[in-house]
């Protein structure tokens, strides 16, 4: 059948061009070499283009072997020619004849193995990829390629990374080396050993002797037997437990234990529990998570039968069948879809990011399995593949079926994570599953993240012991000195035990060495044990502040913020750099018509009647600022209604009648009026109400605009601050008139909807060319009419046009039919010049009513170099919106028609047949024949898209970069849309000093323009060298008053706004020589004016050199511009490229990342970051599950960082600096002690006192502290983001912080010891009573290190909460409790003491003295910085507390002129579009079936499931006869230009 | 088909804990938003600030009081480690006591010091007399630690031989110890008679008692005799270098006997410093010494000591210190001037911040 199929099929079209044909069985050799050269035209093309970026890269070598003569004739074996432009990874095939081969390199094994008949694909895996597939057309080549190998050898040991090779062997085999442009290849991995794979289809035992990983996935750790075991291994590699396990046994000896083994073992036993709690409360998560995924089901083949089984139980080699809008399973070989052609549509927005739609194509001859399950049990197809790999979009394996070989691309691949789009269903059979799969391999693995404080933590404990162990030694000598001159002597009283050598020196040395230990022991409390439990408290408790943050809840999806890993929070506080990716997390991935120019004029402002200012629209999400409203005194308001301009006619509406509708909807803000179809289109005017007082108990009731077919009342009324609200209508269009509209359509400029209304050509024309010049594919669902387009900017157009009445209906391959206005219009569809990115424009030309037009949309720059002489007027006019338009960040579009003759048509399309059929150089003749017919055009207008960011996100990204937070977009998008999006988040400003960009594709290149840029950036540095710098930190955190001279200095090339809001004035007043501009930098927000920095600079790097610059050599400079830079986006980035670059921040910036994503193409990102934030709510689970943060909205990020963040790292870091002068303070004391005790280790405290100290007298209140504290409210935080820049430079816990804690702690250890002890030696009581016993001391000085803890806290705590008093006060409290419960109840030794000490005057006298001793200088020292270099957050707090009254400002909108940016430069951006479904829709392949009529279309075979199936049938013919697509061009397009004849004319077989 | 199309959409939603937790919007409670009423203590600059000048003040006026109280008490030290042994035999070559102790054959309490000293201004109050050590090293981990706790409570066989290390055993009958231990069996042992020296040059011996010198506390919990005292000890060996059998301490008293005997309780207290003094006995001021009703009245005394206890070997020194307390302790001259110094540096502290205070005025706030 097949045979007879392609026979048919080569008969029929001899111009076949086998470069994408898959598959012959019949050729000759002239075919061949007419092949053959074709190729190698391409592929010396190729070689000019991308010999040299090849250099650099560890490449995959890869070559596919074709056998060509078989040893029985009954085959013809034929080169496998499809050549493959897929645009990273040029291709060329080397095909041999009995060649056996092995191929011995450095790394990688090339194997070679014939085996009769079978095409056996081989492999090599070394860490990099280049793929070289080599062809040739006869035989005979078999030295020659040798020699190729052994060159390839050669080049792959001498030269790794540097030699280009384009290796070409007797003028006939064309090898062709291109670097794949990825930085993947960089970490191509693969699974140990594996270096091919064998499937067979449906053969569960052939396949398990692979051993094969099965789709099970597993992220947890423990099981229910090995949590304890494993857990405790796990814990007792963290150092401080391990310590104290040491510990433990040591004082588990007698003879050095200077304690009981018990004040270890408690805070231990509780350390470990409560971290094992912990630990099994998060595994539990994983389990959870873990089975929900696992246990998804999948329907998969088993005996012939489709069986639910669970996503777990899927295997390699199983056929599993999918339907619509599910995820993929598993990593699947696409065999049969209910698609015609086996066409299957995918969403790969998990993987990459890209939501259009993606096709993939199964073999043919698999196809015809169809849903037959019993012909898909018996399918036993086996596979040879490539073993799993992380590269996204590379594919290469075999099929052998039916004693045949087809080829496997990625075309045919079906990725885990996909989603099936407007397919009903299809069956693919499993190549990878589980830990295998694509998905999974690029997810990067999960790192355990620690913070920079955990990570100076750890450094810290190990200073702490090396500190401990001199002490220890340092008591050692000391104990055996004392020991040879005194302890020998007092023998009489304490003879040396019986252990110890009596000899002199030898006794008291060994006595010295076991002292050793045993100060160990006594001093190991300087080690905090209780310090990790704490500081995990602290941070779990602050997770849950964030989890409950109403202010990061989104309303519209019900999402709130999500700390998914509680062990980060303070690092979000010292965050240097964020990494963001684009769709989905800057932008809603949403683009929206949202401007046009009409013959010079131009739509879709809302205009403020009063200001003449545009108003800005935004979403009514954000509650406050959204709200349109402005306030005005009553005398504006008034004049207002009297200036608005009537620009309408009162036709057949009666006033009152309108009245009437209004008054009874008092609360509605719109009513519509529902007219016949008749009427429509009479009411085409505008009725406008004059504002009219309303019954006289309200006020007034304007009523501002009325429409056609709808009244708008809308009311204003006084506000609470007796202003009046105007409300500037800005509600969207009513679109509901037309039939056909969609309520997301938002637009709010009723002006160009009048136009419409009032039959004004121009604009007809102008959505007629929308509603026609694309490749949409119209869908009914539910009798509702979608569209399919692959880019969301088209779809965006065709359905604006929709909304103004022209609705794009339907299409065949020949036709395009649209309703104007409820009246069908036909088009006879001649051609489709389809997009490309040389061309950057499309057109179509149709005929109607015999007249030919063509359609044609552009990049702006493309569009007007082909326009006709007459129309420099217009030109110049939509010139100015175009700029216009680009500069609000729009991506824009230029549209024009051109009338075509009848006969120049018919000339042109003669020349274009001739060209289409040309042989050689026909893309540039083709290129040639449409430039000939795109010209002397007329402008129709421009269309502006939006791609519409999130709320907020200018706002959050300058408040973040006012923090001092650098920002970096790594987007998979094109250069254009990167860069405009850049502009539209405000991350790009015109006042930029320079945006430099990188696009080089050599090594050179990309050296050449970094070199440029470096220049660059030096002369605008000596020019003003400060001019760059915006952020001046100061170790302290605090601001220096240099800035003014900075200011004087600056030379700015653009424009710096500076304004003053009276409330930033009101902070930093001037006389203290803060400049206003450092205020100004510091509020950004929307209620003071926005600063604009001038100067800085940004730069943009391509995907393809962002390889280069991550190379070892450019690595530096690279980083050196970039870190000067204000702004970097990378843009067409691969996943893996995104974590390369957060990995080169972190390595050699040492710089603290952020990283904040949406899709699986930011998982790798995300883990590899210091933070990953994940935005929930959202399709996309993969992110979030990959994040340690997830929150729904980008600008969430600013709170997230600038208050919780903060907060955490403030707290955190007073937690620590208390912590650690705690535990000195309170160990030390023992060291003093050892001077007056003959270094015995005898403690100061009551063996109790110090088991407990930390855990139940001290822990409580800086837990508090750590949880409750904030020394400035988050509305300043927010309103300041300059109260960041200290986390930046981790001022306050370093290591400087911490000696200075320390040597508080050592300052005050010894004067809680020795002020007790001078007052207490020789003191007697009042009753005579001696009170220098050692116990009474102890307790006393216990008692007075609590009480100066006690204080020590209240200092720190600047904010107290009721839960901070009742912890200080009560730990104090709880001192005095415990103690005389345990010396009471329990019967401690130290029993009576504290009583007896506290009855006595000298008990108080020290207590004051002492504490006054510890104090002042802590009082004094604050005092005199907050007195002489207060720093921000003082500043603040001061004002916080003296404004507290202040009522707040009410809030005023900014108009969009305030915000609106003066960006003079012209986004050179066009239309970052992809080629359509042109070659599709034109060759009628997507069509189901031949339409017979309008009503009758469906188009995408979308119509129903029974009808599929039978037209599957009925049309089995025309399936057949249908070509295969050549490789979807979805993945691949940009270096290499399709040939679009080529393509025509495969289609038109 | 279509039903497992929506079970698996179904599904998918479910695996969503967003949209699990739909229902749990965060609540706007003060609580979890983090706005918990700040309830700071006021504390202003000018407050601390004054609180300088107050601490100053109080710290200085505190050390004059002190320095007054500790100038009123009155305190005769008898430092007696190396005194002569008094005979009455007038040409006898005086011997110090200290080196007749440390011979094997010292037969104890025979030798004895005697000091005469006169007291000018009587003193008034209760006097107490104490024993001072010097460079004895009370506070050894290993002397403190060498001790049976089991035993003070009266439960004399339950005491394992690490507790008392050396001290546990007698070396020559091997019979336990009781009470064993380091710090037991250096029970101080040197005694001492006050005695006025009357008009007619007869002595009135001043009465002390032997009782009250423990601290309440000590002797209640700690300290418990096993029942019948004499039959128990029985069976075991008193330390070694004792004079006197645990249950013969007091032989005035019988209830100070035993574990309970205070002089043992008083010297059982581990001691802070290797510089210690214990209460050795309070003069009884009690009916029927009319002499002594009001302290010691001026004159002369004369103060006999037997001296039994080696302390020259280590360089130690005994002291017998007769003294009276006030409420704000015994005699220590330099704690008021402690005090008067740090009042003084907090003053000028207080001073230097007000001066800055004064100078940056208005930094850092608004206006």
């Amino acid at each position: 059948m097949h045979e007879n199929i392609l026979l048919k099929t080569i008969e029929d079209k001899p111009l076949s061009a086998p470069s994408t044909s898959i598959f012959h069985r019949h050729q000759n050799e002239n075919e061949i070499e007419r092949s053959f050269s074709r190729h190698s035209t391409k592929t010396r093309k190729h070689k000019k283009h991308k010999l040299s970026s090849s250099s650099s890269l560890h490449s995959l070598v890869s070559i596919l072997k074709h056998p060509m003569q078989c040893d029985n004739n009954q085959q013809h074996s034929v080169p496998n020619v499809s050549f493959e432009n897929i645009e990273n990874d040029a291709k060329s095939n080397l095909s041999n004849s009995n060649t056996n081969a092995s191929i011995d390199n450095s790394t990688s094994q090339l194997q070679y193995t014939i085996e009769g008949d079978e095409l056996t694909t081989t492999k090599s895996i070394p860490e990099g990829s280049v793929s070289i597939q080599t062809q040739t057309s006869t035989i005979g080549f078999r030295a020659s390629f040798f020699s190729v190998l052994e060159k390839l050898g050669i080049w792959r040991s001498q030269d790794l990374y540097k030699t280009t090779t384009a290796t070409s062997i007797s003028g006939e085999v064309k090898a062709t080396t291109t670097a794949r442009n990825s930085v993947t290849s960089l970490y191509f991995r693969t699974v140990h050993g594996e270096n091919e794979r064998r499937i067979r289809a449906n053969d569960r035992e052939y396949n398990s002797q692979f051993h094969y990983a099965n789709n099970y996935i597993k992220t947890s750790k423990y099981s229910f037997l090995t949590f304890l075991p494993l857990n405790l291994l796990e814990q007792f590699q963290r150092l401080a437990n391990f310590y104290f396990l040491c510990l433990l046994i040591l004082q588990l000896i007698p003879a050095i234990s200077s304690l009981t083994p018990v004040t270890t073992a408690i805070p231990l036993i509780g350390v470990l529990s409560l971290t094992a709690i912990k630990d099994a409360y998060d595994d539990f998560q994983r389990h959870t998570s873990d089975s929900q995924v696992n246990n998804r089901i999948s329907k998969c083949l088993r005996n012939g039968k489709l069986v639910n089984e669970k996503w777990s139980g899927v295997q390699v080699g199983d056929i599993i069948r999918m339907e619509n809008d599910q995820f993929v399973a598993a990593d699947i070989l696409l065999l049969t879809s209910s698609e015609p052609n086996g066409l299957t549509f995918i969403e790969t927005a998990e993987l990459d990011g890209e939501t259009n739609l993606k096709i993939k194509q199964c073999l043919m001859e698999t196809a015809a399995l169809n849903q037959r399950e019993d012909l898909l049990w018996e399918f036993n197809g086996e596979i040879i593949c490539e073993p799993p790999n992380n590269l996204l979009n590379k594919f290469e394996g075999t099929l052998l079926w039916k004693n045949q070989r087809f080829p496997l691309d990625n075309e045919k691949l079906l990725l885990r994570g996909c989603v099936l789009r407007n397919t009903q269903w299809c069956y693919g059979l499993v190549i990878f599953a589980g830990k295998d799969t694509k998905l999974m391999q690029n997810s990067g693995k999960t790192k355990f993240k620690r913070t920079n404080i955990d990570k100076l933590l750890n450094f810290i404990i190990i200073g702490i012991v090396f500190f401990l162990l001199s002490v220890c030694g340092f008591c050692t000598v000391a104990a055996a000195v004392w020991e040879g001159f005194i302890g020998y002597n007092f023998q009489v009283y304490l003879p040396w035990d019986k252990l110890i050598v009596p000899q002199h020196i030898q006794g008291s040395t060994i006595i010295g060495l076991l002292v050793f230990f045993s100060y160990a022991i006594v001093l190991n409390t300087v080690v905090p044990i209780s310090l990790y439990v704490s500081v995990e408290v602290i941070r779990f408790a602050q997770s849950f502040q964030i989890n409950w943050d109403e202010k990061m809840f989104h309303k519209k999806t019900k999402t709130f913020a999500k700390a998914r890993t509680t062990t980060l929070n303070e690092e979000l506080g010292q965050i240097q750099y964020v990494f963001s990716d684009k769709t989905g997390t800057l932008t809603q991935n949403i683009m929206t018509f949202n401007k046009c120019s009409i013959t010079g004029r131009s739509y879709g402002d809302v205009i403020d009647l009063r200001t003449g200012d545009i108003v800005e629209i935004t979403e009514p999400s954000i509650s406050n600022s959204s709200k349109t409203s402005l306030l005005h005194s009553a005398e504006i308001h008034s004049s207002i209604h009297s200036s608005s301009p009537l620009t309408a006619t009162l036709s057949s509406f009666d006033l009152n009648i309108a009245r009437n509708g209004m008054y009874e909807n008092n609360n509605s803000t719109s009513i519509n009026f529902n007219t016949n179809e008749n009427d429509k289109k009479q009411l085409h005017q505008t009725v406008r109400f004059l504002p009219e007082l309303k019954n006289g108990k309200t006020n007034k009731k304007t009523i501002m605009l009325a429409e056609s077919e709808e009244s708008i009342i809308s009311e204003s009324s006084y506000d609470k601050y007796g202003f009046f609200e105007h409300a500037v209508d800005t509600r969207p269009v009513d679109f509901s008139f037309n039939p056909y509209y969609e309520p997301e359509f938002k637009w709010y400029d009723r002006e160009l909807l009048n136009a419409v209304r009032a039959d004004e050509t121009h604009a007809h024309n102008y959505f007629r060319l929308l509603a026609l010049c694309h490749t949409v594919m119209p869908e009914y669902k539910d009798g509702r009419l979608f569209y399919q387009a692959q880019s969301p900017d088209e779809s965006a157009l065709v359905s604006a046009a929709r909304n103004f009445g022209f609705v794009f209906k339907a299409r065949t391959p020949t036709s395009i039919t649209i309703e104007v206005n409820g009246q069908i219009e036909e088009y006879e569809l001649l051609h489709i010049i389809d997009f490309n990115n040389s061309r950057k424009r499309m057109s179509v030309i149709l005929r109607r009513n015999n007249k030919i037009v063509l359609y044609c949309k552009g990049a702006d720059n493309v569009i007007y170099d082909r326009l006709g002489n007459n129309q420099m007027d217009i030109k110049n006019r939509t010139q100015e919106h175009l700029n216009k338009f680009a500069g609000e960040g729009l991506r824009t579009l230029v549209l024009a028609e051109r009338q075509v003759e009848e006969n120049f048509y018919n000339r042109w399309k003669r020349k274009y047949q001739d060209a289409s059929i040309a042989i050689s150089s026909r893309e540039e003749k083709l290129d040639l024949v449409y430039e000939e017919i795109e010209c002397e055009m007329r402008l129709v207008g421009v269309s502006a898209i939006e791609d519409k960011l999130q709320d907020g996100v200018p706002e959050t990204i300058s408040s973040l970069q006012t923090a001092g937070i650098k920002i970096w977009v790594l987007t998979g998008d094109k250069q254009e849309t990167a860069i405009n999006i850049g502009y539209s988040c405000s991350l790009l400003t015109d006042d930029m000093v320079d945006v430099f960009i990188v696009d080089g594709v050599t090594k050179s290149e990309v050296e050449q323009q970094l070199r440029k840029f470096k220049e660059s950036i030096k002369i605008v540095n000596t020019f003003h060298p400060n001019g760059v710098q915006n952020f001046n930190l100061n170790t302290n955190g605090h601001f220096k008053p240099d800035v003014r001279n900075e200011m004087e200095m600056k030379t700015p090339p653009a424009i710096s706004i500076v304004t003053f809001s009276s409330e930033a004035n009101n902070i930093f007043g001037n006389e203290n020589g803060i400049s206003a501009s450092r205020q100004n930098q510091s509020t950004p927000n929307q209620t003071t004016p926005v600063v604009e920095e001038s100067s800085g600079f940004a730069i943009v790097v391509n995907g393809h050199s962002l390889v280069h610059c991550l190379s070892i050599d450019l690595e530096q400079k690279f980083l050196e511009i970039a870190v000067q830079c204000k702004a970097v986006i990378c843009c067409r980035v691969t996943p893996l490229q995104k974590a390369l670059v957060v990995a080169l921040m972190k390595r050699s910036k040492n710089a603290v990342t952020l990283a904040i994503g949406d899709g699986a193409n930011d998982v790798s990102m995300i883990k590899e970051a210091h933070i990953g934030v994940g935005i929930s709510g959202q399709e996309g689970m993969q992110a979030v599950l990959a994040s340690d943060y997830a929150i729904a909205q980008f600008r969430f990020l600013e709170r997230l960082l600038l208050v919780h963040g903060r907060w955490s790292y403030y707290r955190m870091c007073k937690f620590l600096r208390y912590f650690f002068y705690k535990n000195f303070a309170f160990t030390l004391c023992h060291f003093w002690y050892s001077f007056f005790c003959g270094f015995s280790a005898q403690t100061v405290f009551d063996p109790m006192f110090i088991s407990v100290y930390n855990l139940f007298y001290t822990s409580l209140p800086v837990l508090a502290l750590g949880i409750f504290e904030q020394d400035v409210s988050d509305k300043y935080s927010v309103e300041y983001p300059k109260l960041y820049t200290p986390g930046l430079t981790n001022a306050l816990f370093n290591t400087r912080e911490f000696v200075k804690s320390v040597i508080h702690g050592v300052f005050s250890s010894l004067v809680l010891f020795l002020v007790p002890y001078g007052h207490y030696g020789d003191r007697i009581s009042h009753d005579g009573h001696v009170l220098s016993d050692q116990m009474l001391l102890g307790s006393v000085v216990a008692t007075i290190l609590i009480l100066d803890n006690t204080a020590q806290i209240a200092l720190d705590t600047g904010y107290w909460t009721v839960f901070n008093h009742i912890m200080v006060w009560g730990s104090l409290l709880w001192y005095f409790i415990l103690d005389s419960f345990y010396n009471y109840v329990i019967r401690g030794p130290y029993v009576g003491s504290l009583a007896k000490a506290i009855t006595e005057s000298t008990f108080w006298l020290t207590t004051l003295l002492t504490v006054i001793i510890l104090m002042v200088p802590v009082l004094a020292w604050r005092f005199y910085n907050f007195d002489c270099h207060p720093s921000l957050s003082d500043r603040i707090r001061l004002k916080q507390r003296e404004m507290k009254h202040v009522k707040p400002k009410p809030i005023v909108i900014r108009t969009a002129s305030a915000r609106r940016s003066r960006r003079s430069l012209r986004s050179s951006y066009a239309f970052a579009h992809e080629e359509g479904f042109g070659r599709l829709i034109t060759s009628g392949k997507i069509m189901r079936r031949m339409p017979q009529g309008h009503e009758a279309a469906y188009p995408l075979g979308l119509g129903s499931v029974k009808k599929q199936q039978h037209q599957n049938m009925d049309h089995n013919g025309m399936l057949k006869i249908n070509k295969i697509l050549p490789g979807s061009s979805s993945a691949n397009s940009d270096l290499s230009p399709r040939l679009p004849l080529s393509d025509l004319d495969t289609i038109n077989l | 088909m279509s039903n497992c199309q929506t079970d698996q959409i179904g599904n998918e939603q479910e695996e969503k804990p967003i949209k699990k937790e739909k229902s749990k919007r965060p609540v706007d409670s003060d609580f979890k938003q983090q706005k918990l009423k700040p309830l700071n203590i006021p504390i202003s600059h000018k407050a601390i600030l004054s609180s300088f000048f107050v601490f100053g003040i109080i710290l200085i006026g505190a050390g004059v009081i002190l320095k007054i109280s500790s100038g009123r008490i009155k305190e005769i030290k008898l430092s007696y480690t190396n005194c002569f042994n008094y005979t009455e035999d007038q040409n006898a070559k005086p011997t110090k006591c200290a080196d007749l102790v440390t011979s094997r054959y010292y037969i104890p309490n025979s030798c004895r010091c005697q000091y005469f000293f006169t007291i000018e201004k009587p003193l008034k109050g209760k006097v107490f007399i104490y024993y001072k050590l010097t460079n004895f090293y009370h506070n050894h981990r290993a002397f403190k630690s060498s001790i049976a706790a089991n035993q003070f409570l009266g439960d004399l066989e339950n005491v394992s031989e690490g507790e008392c290390k050396n001290f546990h055993l007698h070396p020559v009958t091997n019979v336990t110890i009781v009470p064993c231990g380091a710090i037991a069996n250096s029970f101080f042992n040197d005694s001492m008679k006050l005695s006025y020296v009357g008009a007619n040059n007869d002595l009135i011996e001043v009465p002390m008692l032997k009782t009250g010198i423990a601290l309440n506390y000590e002797k209640e919990t700690k300290f418990f005799n096993p029942t019948g005292l004499k039959e128990a000890l029985r069976s075991y060996s008193k330390p070694l270098t004792w004079q006197r059998n645990l249950m013969e301490l007091d032989q005035q008293n019988e209830d100070n006997n035993g574990f309970q005997n205070e002089d043992f309780i008083v010297w059982m207290r581990g001691e802070a410093l290797k510089k210690f003094r214990k209460l050795y006995r309070k003069v009884d001021h009690g009916s029927g010494n009319f002499l002594f009703e009001n302290g010691l009245p001026n004159g002369t005394y004369v103060a006999e000591i037997s001296y039994n206890y080696p302390v020259v070997s280590f360089s130690g020194t005994k002291t017998f210190i007769i003294t009276t307390s006030s409420i704000l302790g015994g005699k220590n001259n330099s704690i008021g001037y402690m005090y008067i110094v740090v009042g003084s540096s907090v003053f000028i502290i207080g001073i230097y911040m007000l001066i800055t205070f004064l100078r940056n005025e208005g930094n850092g706030k608004i206006d």
